[in-house]
This record gives C-alpha cells, sequence and structure tokens, in this order.
C-alpha cells in the first residue's frame, strides 16, 4: 500500500516519446507509479503495453530516439531526469540494477562468470584484490550455485539459463542497491527453474530491504510475487493494486480482460474469454483512454476529458471514467 | 484400434565426449564418409524407450523442461528425424521403419502435419500467406494453381479466421496472431488425422493465445484430429488436452488423465512439476516443492539407475540400482517410479 511513508522510487506523469521516421510513437503518456521499500511491484500487460520503456526510463537506458515529454522519476527525492550521465553511471549498479530476460546474451561470453561479478565489484564495491574474490565466490553462493569456488571460473555457455540468470542476480545485487528491476527475469526458462529463481529473488529481497520491480506478461507469477501490482496499456497505466485485490475486483475493464483471458486451473476452455481488438497504433491520433476502442464499458464520456486516475479505494487506483462495480 | 501406437520408441544422437579436439575429429570423420557409428561411441539419449497410444479425436499433451526429449518425441511422430529403434504404428502401419528421407512420399504424409512454435521460423519470409497454405495442397494434395485452389485456400483461411484479404500479404505484414492462424491453416489444409503442435501459444500474448487456443479446440471437433500437444505451459495444457505425458531426461515418467494427473500427481517430478506452476488463482497459496540442482546427462545415462535421482528427494538405494519402469498408480495413472505418491495431496515436509 502507499501510504504516508516517502516512496523509495515515484514516477510522476511521465510521457515519453519516440521520434521515428514513420511518426512519433506516443510510447507513455502521464505513467504514475510509486514503489516502497522491500515491495515487489509487479507491472504486467501485453506486448507493446510501454512497461519495459518504463523501466529503461528509470535506468536511465533509453534509445536516443527517446524524448521525455514530461514527469518526473524521483528516486529517495532526487529526480533522475535532471541528472547527468556520469551522475546516472555512478547510481547504476550501486542504487539500482536491472536484469533481463535471456540472461546468457546479457553476459560476456568470453569472460569467466567470477571475473564479471568482480567488475561489477571493481566498479562500486570498494574492495580489492583477494577480497574481492572472496566478496564474488560469497555471491555465487547467495544465489545458490552449487560449488561457487568452481563456477567461479566458469564461462556462460557452460551454464545453463537457471545458471547464468542466478550469476546476473549476483551482478545486479553485488553493490547492494535498493532497487532491482527485473524485466521477464524467468521467461524462456522451464517453470521448475522459474519457480527457483522468482524464490531467490523475492528472498534477496526481503533480507536486503531492497524494492523489486517485477515485469511480466505472466499474471500468475505476478500474483504469485507481488506486492501490488500496475497493469498497463498502450502507455497508460491503467490500475494499480494490491495482487489479492486487483484478482479479486479488478474494477478496469481491460484488467478484468487480461485476468479472463489467463489460463487458469478452476476454469476450463469454456471459460477463458479473449480481448477483443488489439493495441491502437501509437503513432496516429489517440482518443484520451486508448482502450476505449476495444472497451465494452466505452462511454460518450470517454471522449471528453483526459484520462482520469480515479483512486477508489485507498491504494487502489483507476484510469477509467466507467469501472466496474 | 487407437490412431497412434508408440512402443518403445528410442532415439540416440552421437555426440562427441572431450572437447574442441575429439569434436574436429568427428567431424573429420564425417568428412571422409566413415560414419558416426566410428566416433568415440557417445550417445545422447533423447528419447528413451518411450511408448504410449493416441486414440482417435484425443488431445495428447506432452510436457517435460527443456531437455527431457519432448520436441524430439513430437519430431519423431511427425516423421521428421528417424527413430533409432522401436514402433510408431499409425493407422495400423508402422511408419517408423520408412526414413524420414522417403516419408514424404508416403501415403501418410498427409496423414500427419505439424505446427511449429515460431511462425517466424517457420513460414517463408518471401511466401505470401497464401502460397504458404496452398504449398502442401499442390505438393501432397495433388492441386493445380487455379480456382478449385483459390477457393480452397479461402475456405482454410476462412476456418482459421483469417481475413481473406490478408492472403495476400507476407510473414512481416502480418500479427503474431495472423502468422499462427497461417501455421495453422497450413498444417489443416490435408485435413490430417494428426496434428503435432509444438508449443503453438508460447510466442503470443495472453490475449492472443486464448483466441488461438479455442480456434485449435474448435478445429479438432470439426476435423476429427488428434493432438499431440507439446508444451511446458501446463496451464495450457490442461485446458486443452485429455490426457498428459510427462518425460523427463528421455524417459516418461507419469503419464494419465489430466486432471488425476494435475490433482494428485504420483510421481515425484510430476508434483515438483505442478507444484511449481504460477496461478492467479487467490488464496489458494500452495507450497512450493524445490527441485535441487540440475538434470543428469543426458550422454550414456546408466540404464538401471533412475533418472530423477539426485535431484529426487525420495531418492533411496533402490532408485541408483534399478530403472524404475512404468507401473499403474490408484487413480488411473501409470507412473515410473518405485516409491509413488500415495497421499491425494501433496505434503511438502520432506522437500527442500
Amino acid at each position: 500500500m502507499s501510504g504516508e511513508r516517502l516512496p523509495l522510487l515515484a514516477v510522476e506523469g511521465l510521457s515519453l516519446e519516440f521520434r521515428t521516421r514513420s511518426g512519433t510513437v506516443r510510447a507513455l503518456e502521464r505513467v504514475s507509479l510509486d514503489v516502497q521499500k522491500g515491495e515487489m511491484l509487479g507491472v504486467v500487460g501485453e506486448s507493446g503495453s510501454g512497461k519495459s520503456v518504463m523501466s529503461y526510463a528509470i535506468m536511465g537506458i533509453l534509445d536516443p530516439a527517446a524524448e521525455v515529454t514530461s514527469g518526473r522519476i524521483l528516486f529517495g527525492g532526487i529526480n533522475l531526469l535532471e541528472r547527468t550521465e556520469s551522475e546516472l553511471q555512478e547510481m547504476r549498479g550501486r542504487e539500482m540494477a536491472m536484469i533481463f530476460q535471456n540472461p546468457r546474451s546479457a553476459l560476456n561470453p568470453i569472460r569467466s562468470v567470477g571475473r564479471q561479478i568482480e567488475d561489477v565489484l571493481h566498479r562500486h564495491g570498494n574492495v580489492r584484490g583477494e577480497k574481492m574474490r572472496e566478496r564474488a565466490v560469497e555471491l555465487l553462493r547467495q544465489v545458490r550455485i552449487p560449488d561457487p569456488e568452481r563456477r567461479f571460473h566458469a564461462y556462460p555457455f557452460e551454464l545453463s539459463g537457471g545458471m547464468c540468470q542466478r550469476v546476473l542476480i549476483a551482478m545486479a545485487v553485488a553493490a547492494a542497491p535498493w532497487l532491482l528491476i527485473a524485466d521477464e527475469p524467468v521467461t524462456g526458462l522451464d517453470v521448475t527453474t522459474q519457480a527457483v529463481i522468482m524464490d531467490l529473488i523475492q528472498d534477496l529481497a526481503r533480507s536486503r530491504n531492497m524494492a523489486t520491480i517485477l515485469i511480466t506478461h505472466d499474471l500468475g507469477l505476478a500474483a504469485e510475487h507481488c506486492d501490488r501490482i500496475a497493469v498497463m496499456h498502450a502507455g497508460h497505466v491503467v490500475e494499480v493494486a494490491g495482487t489479492g485485490r486487483l484478482f479479486r475486483s479488478p474494477r478496469h475493464p481491460y484488467t478484468a480482460k487480461l485476468i479472463g483471458a489467463t489460463p487458469r486451473a478452476d476454469r476450463g476452455l469454456s471459460g477463458l474469454a479473449s480481448i477483443p481488438g488489439g493495441l491502437p497504433d501509437l503513432r496516429a491520433a489517440l482518443p484520451p483512454c486508448r482502450y476505449s476502442a476495444r472497451c465494452e464499458r466505452y462511454a460518450r464520456q470517454c471522449d471528453l476529458g483526459p484520462l482520469p486516475s480515479r483512486e477508489l479505494a485507498p491504494g487502489h487506483r483507476v484510469g477509467c471514467w466507467n469501472p466496474i462495480g | 484400434m487407437s490412431l497412434l501406437e508408440v512402443w518403445d520408441l528410442t532415439k540416440k544422437f552421437p555426440v562427441q565426449a572431450g572437447g574442441a579436439v575429439a569434436h574436429l575429429k568427428g567431424t573429420l570423420r564425417r568428412l571422409r564418409g566413415e560414419g558416426l557409428e566410428t566416433a568415440d561411441g557417445h550417445w545422447l539419449h533423447a528419447v528413451d524407450g518411450v511408448s504410449f497410444q493416441l486414440e482417435r479425436g484425443e488431445s495428447l499433451g506432452l510436457v517435460g523442461e527443456s531437455g527431457c526429449g519432448k520436441s524430439t518425441l513430437a519430431r519423431l511422430i511427425a516423421r521428421l528425424h528417424d527413430p533409432t529403434s522401436g514402433v510408431i504404428n499409425f493407422e495400423g502401419e508402422d511408419i517408423g521403419a520408412v526414413p524420414a528421407s522417403r516419408f514424404v512420399r508416403a501415403k501418410q504424409r498427409p496423414r500427419i502435419q505439424m505446427v511449429f512454435q515460431d511462425p517466424d521460423e517457420s513460414l517463408n519470409p518471401a511466401h505470401t500467406a497464401f502460397s504458404s497454405i496452398a504449398d502442401p495442397l499442390r505438393r501432397l494434395g495433388g492441386m493445380r494453381p487455379g480456382a478449385a485452389l483459390l477457393q480452397r485456400v479461402e475456405a482454410l483461411a476462412a476456418m482459421v479466421g483469417l481475413p481473406g484479404e490478408l492472403l495476400a500479404r507476407f510473414p512481416h505484414q502480418l500479427s503474431g496472431g495472423q502468422k499462427a492462424r497461417v501455421g495453422i491453416a497450413r498444417a489443416i489444409a490435408l485435413e490430417p488425422s494428426l496434428l503435432v503442435l509444438d508449443e503453438p501459444t508460447s510466442a503470443l500474448d495472453v490475449s492472443v493465445q486464448a483466441v488461438i487456443l479455442h480456434l485449435l479446440e474448435d478445429l479438432k471437433h470439426r476435423l476429427g484430429m488428434s493432438y499431440l500437444f507439446v508444451s511446458h505451459d501446463l496451464n495450457v495444457v490442461r485446458l486443452l488436452c485429455q490426457r498428459v505425458l510427462v518425460m523427463y531426461l528421455g524417459k516418461v515418467a507419469e503419464t494419465g488423465p489430466t486432471d488425476e494427473l494435475f490433482e494428485r500427481p504420483a510421481h515425484p517430478y510430476t508434483r515438483a512439476l505442478v507444484s511449481a506452476v504460477p496461478a492467479i488463482d487467490a488464496g489458494d497459496r500452495k507450497i512450493r516443492l524445490h527441485l535441487a540442482g540440475e538434470p543428469r546427462s543426458p550422454i550414456d545415462p546408466d540404464p538401471n539407475v533412475c533418472r530423477f535421482y539426485g535431484r529426487c528427494p525420495k531418492g533411496e538405494a533402490r532408485c541408483a540400482r534399478e530403472m524404475p519402469i512404468l507401473r499403474r498408480v490408484p487413480g488411473g495413472a501409470e507412473a515410473a517410479c518405485h516409491f509413488p505418491e500415495p497421499h491425494p495431496r501433496p505434503a511438502a515436509a520432506r522437500l527442500a
């Protein structure tokens, strides 16, 4: 719940565009989110919803074609958008870190994984020499890699996908960041490995009081691990709520549809609903609500003013004029 | 008689152990035409003594982690690989005996078709949707270009919900869901009796996945097809399949009716797999069973040691001495375990 405490991270009214040859893509529009210390926030949505772009904006690793047109990203009260690149470089890894989908491609293929962890320690960790080696092995042990002394010398190709993701997690938490952004961290891994990696991330986050943003298209994964969930659609945050509440009583029509389209054990195929229509073209002129063309609850009112952000209950925010219930 | 009966099917791939030099030597041997059997004799057991039946109109889900051999098994049955040994009895004939290179002309070729995982890799980028769907009709169905072919392709497009005006488009001009529909239309063009689906929805968003799953279920009934459905997504398998075959390192760990297998898994591996599936069912917080370590090597595995030994929370002395065979367990499933789970609900205390 977003209470009176000052959030660790607050994205406020962030709008972002990409200038491309085929037009201006309005990738994010007035996106607002906050994350508390030690909390795991899920960001869910279909491909093209803007969830990855938002995380790149937070990390300051946007494509040069991207332009922030409004908003602030406050990290510990500091607006990241006003920081210089060298200041951000100092923060990345030390204050906030990110892990990605497809861990093998995020690692240097010709450097042993232990050395790659040492590189991070060298940059941020204030340890040198023998101590650095010990610390790297200790990190491998913390991410539960068996036989860490030996695996220190392994190259990424010698490790499975799950092991590579553990190495990336070790690198990400090496300098004890306050915030970890995990962008589809277990997509492409086996379901048994997924469970192990997610529990590892959760345990590390708890023991370090580290905030985590889990970006995923898998609602089940978000449901199992996140305290709160933000649902994105076509560059808007359409709903934010505590996990139990969001799945029990979704208020935004898109959230309800997304839940209905997710296969689950307690409903058969007949209970699996699809979502009509597709994402709108973000280069074209867009109505205030980017979901309106797909929405069954569409009313004239939806076209009139800018998309609202209504707090229907404490901590439950919906961007909709005509919410469910 | 079942549509498909598979007996003791085995596929081994020759591998060279011992790093780059041995690998190079092996390559040289192959270039000299000396054959792989003369290599240093190491074998990767991708599929090892698998038997199962598939009835007409039935859907069988094939699940397991990557490297368990489920895709190889699917490709053996679709006759894209040649089996090392074993029988693939399809519509009363052993098609496993026909080499894959000659199977293209076998009368069963149009009867078994496949839908591939990645539509981007399985559709020719230089072919329009029309020519992709028309291809099997021309090559295997003996249809000539003309009004009849045009009509048939348009009918197929309508059947899979692909708007006719998209038939002139190339794959890069289609969305993921539209490409998936082209791949399905192509596979059902010859009205096969068996459709092998290798992760057909794993590249799609849930909203599109839902549509494709409904389409597949609908087509199965309309055309009376049987499905062999390979997937890592157990939630999807549960929706679409009546029976499930769980594979672990080339062997069948457990097989049985879907609900039975999900509700009362008997094999420790199935239990871990089922418990790892993320679910949005609020309130039903289950205990997750973690598997320690990684799978054993599939190269030259000991035929007397259970493949799951070492990772299995039970793992008693007998498991390292005697390979368990599939045995019927209460409830109608079969499990290859010396110590199948007797309890209706897993008690997770022994698993760390």
